[in-house]
């Protein structure tokens, strides 16, 4: 009997052991769908590459969109996501000084521009455009593009961005790329023209142009018969860069605004139009286009607008101060004022001068702001460009990600695991400080909608991303 | 202008309510008791009746001390199943709780009184999910305690009935952690999440326990107990909290909170059935006022606009446990037991927290109980609880208001995750009598 009992004081440690492990749940395993991860390859500009903050740095890079996706496909079978890993502060960035907010500037890693040899899995390359990937010499020296020639480390300098996508051999690919299509013209106020100037870096990159070389970058990855996804250029002015500054950002108190208003300031210059309507050399529309009024509160901007004709000779002739104001007119609700513009909104053009406020009595530079019809160019260019994105997605092989779905939630806000996220500058979450690029969070939102498109389009089941594991803005 | 810009909305997410404790009771009163599926109210054997039923003291026919302890081994799982296509799960590491009991029962020989002390640990919790899952904005550590200590009197009015009363006085603590969802900078150019601490401890409350002990006849006992609500209330805890420096002044330093957890009122009514001389098997069924739990309410010493008072609504419901166990006597006087509960959850659907992701449980027991020499008893158990996996929709937590999405600029609030939760304890147990 006196065994028995021992056993019994055997037994119940045994059973301790069995039971304690953790309770199990029927979680459905992440599966493939019968695709092969393990040569994923990421094509694209700055935002495949992680960059953020005006800058590519370790933290940034590290949480890229398609490292994301990769470490999730890695959860069904280990892949080896390989990129151009840059050191520390890499090529230097803006970061949140204090909640004024002031926004500072951190030194790039001395060690950043070293060559690394490839292959690489992520061939994000900031600033490339489409138009750019047949450009020998685009990474021949970090003075045409830094980022791409750090990659070509063994490589000729005269390698091809299109080269590099062909040797990669993917098993499988996402591409998006085109949005510095679109972005130099965009962040640039137009002020190039559709042209944009020498290599075109301030211009829109004509249609043709973008299908055909689109096309090659096409081949170049289905060339091994790999399945993948291409995600669509974001509507540029969507992103905090255009949206924070508002069209009405000149305050003023009620003497200030009469004494703008004076028949020796803006008084004087309403009158010199109306003389100018009087003697029709401009029609009435016109004048009323360039009339400048100011009452105390929040007023519009003083702008040069380049679709305005010309008069300043006229109006330098009648009063030389005047002749500045020849292709001027005040911001309305149609006009997007660039993130760039807080860097000399109210500054003092003459320093000696205190009637020389900027976007006040001096107009603001073409440069500063979109006016609707620079924004119309910039949404019908995205607007073509993606429909050959969209054409070429048509194969089944191929799944696309309607990106500017995405862009318009989370400009409406979204709460996912407990955080919200929303379009805001700083404060939103999903944009990084220099308004146009991600945080990491924001590139989690991405990765997510890439994922949903390999789950529906392939029959995988890749799990998401957790939103909470990626931070958004740092705070000081 | 550009201060307009950082709208002091994203500072108000940062503090959104804290909770804790559901399904928070301890029953782990007695290991004669545990072994046979926590029947107590009936039972009169031991001194664990001070707790159980102390009318039933009165019917003991020894003096004794008792001392035991269960340590828990509790784990919980969570899977994020409510986010399509995840396969994300976390798990628990708690620390392994250790509830204690200690009672000490004496009257006069032969006398119809019965005096006792006993001190124990009826509620209480420890769930750790850690600093890193996905839910840990709600809770990253919990640590509930209450102490009960009891001083009881019986009085056996006849030899079938028996009566008895003893005070409650009630000492506590808490100490609860989580993360504050925003990234700070720190040296160079590292950055780590915020972080709430709060910490403190219970002023005394008192409560009672009545109960009385019928023995019908030779074959059947029967018991009745009533424990009263004792509501813990945390005064001048600290909170603590570590955010960016930026937004530090939204956050003073040495700031307190006052809070109230109720301990709730259990009814408890159980038969014993004497099959044999050496054979008993019994059932009881408690009712728990688990109803009293309405919300889990956050009153800071000093509010700013960045931390506001908070009340975060936990509804739960009366619940109850039905029992049913038996032990047997072998000749050398070795006791088996054996037994097995059903508790029902108090948490209703939506209001499914971290703390305590409950659900209904149920519990399997063992034990063996012995004497060693003439004075001392010692006795084993086994506790298995087994809980099938409970889902909690955001559908669910909407309706319930502890996740809410306002629209059309779509921003929310969790108080709760949603996800599918499983339990699972394993508690041994002993406990040593001295009886004299």
């Amino acid at each position: 009997m006196k065994n028995w009992t021992k056993r019994i004081i055997y037994i119940l440690p045994a059973l301790i052991i069995f039971y304690a492990c953790t309770p199990e749940i029927d979680v459905p395993a992440p599966s493939a769908g019968g695709i092969d991860f393990s040569n994923y390859i990421a094509v694209g500009n700055s935002l495949t590459a992680g960059y953020a903050d005006r800058g590519l740095y370790a933290d940034g890079q590290l949480q890229s969109y398609p490292n994301q996706i990769a470490q999730q496909m890695s959860a069904i079978s280990p892949i080896n996501f390989r990129q151009p890993d840059i050191p520390g502060n890499g090529s230097g960035y803006l970061y949140l000084k204090s909640l004024a907010p002031e926004i500072g500037t951190i030194d790039a890693d001395p060690d950043w521009l070293v060559q690394l040899e490839g292959p690489f899995n992520n061939l994000g390359v900031p600033g490339i455009r489409v138009r750019d990937i047949n450009f020998p010499g685009y990474g021949s020296s970090p003075q045409v593009n830094p980022f791409f020639y750090r990659m070509l480390g063994g490589q000729s300098p005269i390698t091809t961005y299109l080269k590099v996508v062909e040797d990669s051999n993917p098993t499988f690919f996402t591409c998006w790329i085109g949005s510095n299509d679109v972005l130099g013209y965009a962040s640039s106020g137009g002020s190039a023209g559709i042209d944009g100037g020498q290599l075109g870096l301030g211009g829109l990159t004509p249609v043709d142009v973008f299908d055909n070389f689109y096309g090659q970058l096409m081949s170049a990855l289905t060339s091994t018969n790999a399945k993948g996804v291409l995600i669509t250029i974001p509507k540029v002015t969507l992103s905090p860069f255009f949206t924070t500054v508002p069209y009405l950002s000149i305050p003023l108190d009620e003497q200030t605004a009469s004494a703008l208003m004076g028949i020796t300031a803006f008084g004087g210059y309403n009158a010199v139009l109306a003389g100018l309507v009087a003697q029709n050399i401009i029609t009435a529309e016109d004048a009323e286009r360039r009339k400048v009024t100011y009452g105390e509160g929040i007023n519009p901007v003083l702008i040069v607008d380049k679709a305005l004709d010309d008069i300043g000779p006229i109006l330098g002739s009648i009063n030389p101060a005047l002749a500045m104001y020849g292709q001027v007119r005040q911001t309305d609700s149609n006009d997007l004022i660039l993130l760039t513009a807080l860097g000399v909104l109210g500054e003092l053009a003459d320093p000696g001068n205190p009637l020389s406020a900027i976007g006040v009595v001096v107009p603001m530079g073409d440069e500063y702001s979109l006016t609707e019809s620079e924004i119309k160019n910039v949404n019908d260019y995205t607007d073509q460009y993606n429909q050959i994105i969209l054409g070429y997605g048509a194969d089944q092989n191929i799944g696309v990600v309607e990106i500017n779905d995405l862009l318009e939630d989370i400009n409406n806000g979204v709460f996912i695991d407990g955080v919200n996220v929303s379009g805001g500058f700083i404060s939103g979450g999903a944009f990084s400080l220099d308004g146009v690029h991600l945080t990491p969070r924001g590139y989690a939102l991405i990765a997510n909608d890439i994922i949903q498109t390999i789950n529906t389009e392939f029959n995988a089941r890749i799990s998401p991303v957790n939103l909470n594991n990626y931070r958004a803005v740092i705070l000081p | 202008m550009m201060k307009k810009l950082l709208t002091i909305c994203f500072l108000s997410t940062l503090i959104s309510p804290f909770s804790y404790g559901s399904g928070y009771q301890v029953l782990l009163q007695g290991n004669r008791t545990t072994g046979m599926g926590n029947l107590g109210v009936m039972m009169y054997s031991d001194a664990s009746s001070l707790f159980f039923n102390p009318g039933a003291m009165g019917f003991m026919d020894h003096n004794s001390i008792l001392i035991g302890t269960n340590p828990i081994f509790a784990s919980n799982t969570y899977w994020n199943s409510e986010t399509s296509n995840s396969s994300y799960t976390a798990e628990t590491d708690n620390p392994t709780g250790t509830p204690f009991h200690f009672y000490a029962v004496w009257g006069p020989k032969d006398g119809k009184f019965k005096f006792g002390i006993g001190a124990m640990t009826p509620f209480g919790s420890g769930v750790n999910w850690g600093n890193t899952w996905d839910g840990r904005d709600m809770l990253n550590e919990l640590t509930l305690k209450a102490i009960q200590i009891q001083p009881t009197v019986a009085f056996r009015i006849s030899d079938k009935l028996s009566i008895g009363a003893g005070l409650d006085i009630t000492l506590g603590s808490v100490n609860l952690m989580r993360t504050l969802l925003l990234d700070a900078r720190q040296d160079g150019n590292n950055y780590s999440e915020g972080s709430v601490s709060l910490e403190g401890s219970a002023s005394l409350a008192y409560g009672y326990n009545i109960g009385i002990l019928y023995a019908a006849s030779e074959k059947i006992d029967l018991g009745l107990s009533y424990r009263s609500k004792v509501d813990m209330k945390i005064e001048d805890g600290d909170a603590e909290f570590v955010v960016p420096s930026s937004i530090a002044g939204l956050f003073p330093d040495g700031n307190t909170f006052n809070a109230s957890l109720p301990l709730p009122s259990v009814i408890s009514a159980g038969l014993t059935y004497h099959i044999s001389e050496n054979f008993e098997i019994g059932t009881q069924f408690d009712w728990v006022g688990w109803s009293a739990y309405k919300s889990l309410d956050f009153d800071f010493k000093t509010n700013t606009p960045g931390l506001e008072d908070s009340s975060s609504p936990r509804n739960y419901e009366d619940s109850w446990v039905i029992h049913l166990g038996g032990e047997y006597v072998l000749e050398n006087n070795l006791q088996l037991r054996a037994g097995l509960y059903y508790d029902k959850t108090p948490v209703q659907d939506g209001y499914m927290t971290p703390e305590t992701p409950d659900n209904d449980r149920l519990g399997l027991t063992a034990g063996i109980g012995f004497a060693i020499g003439e004075h001392f008893q010692l006795d084993l158990s086994f506790l298995y609880i087994h809980s099938a996996q409970r889902e909690q929709t955001i559908e669910q937590a909407i309706a319930a208001g502890t996740y809410t999405l306002s629209t059309p600029q779509q921003s929310g609030t969790r108080d709760v995750l949603p996800g599918t939760y499983k339990l699972n304890a394993v508690i041994p147990g002993f406990s040593i009598a001295y009886k004299f």
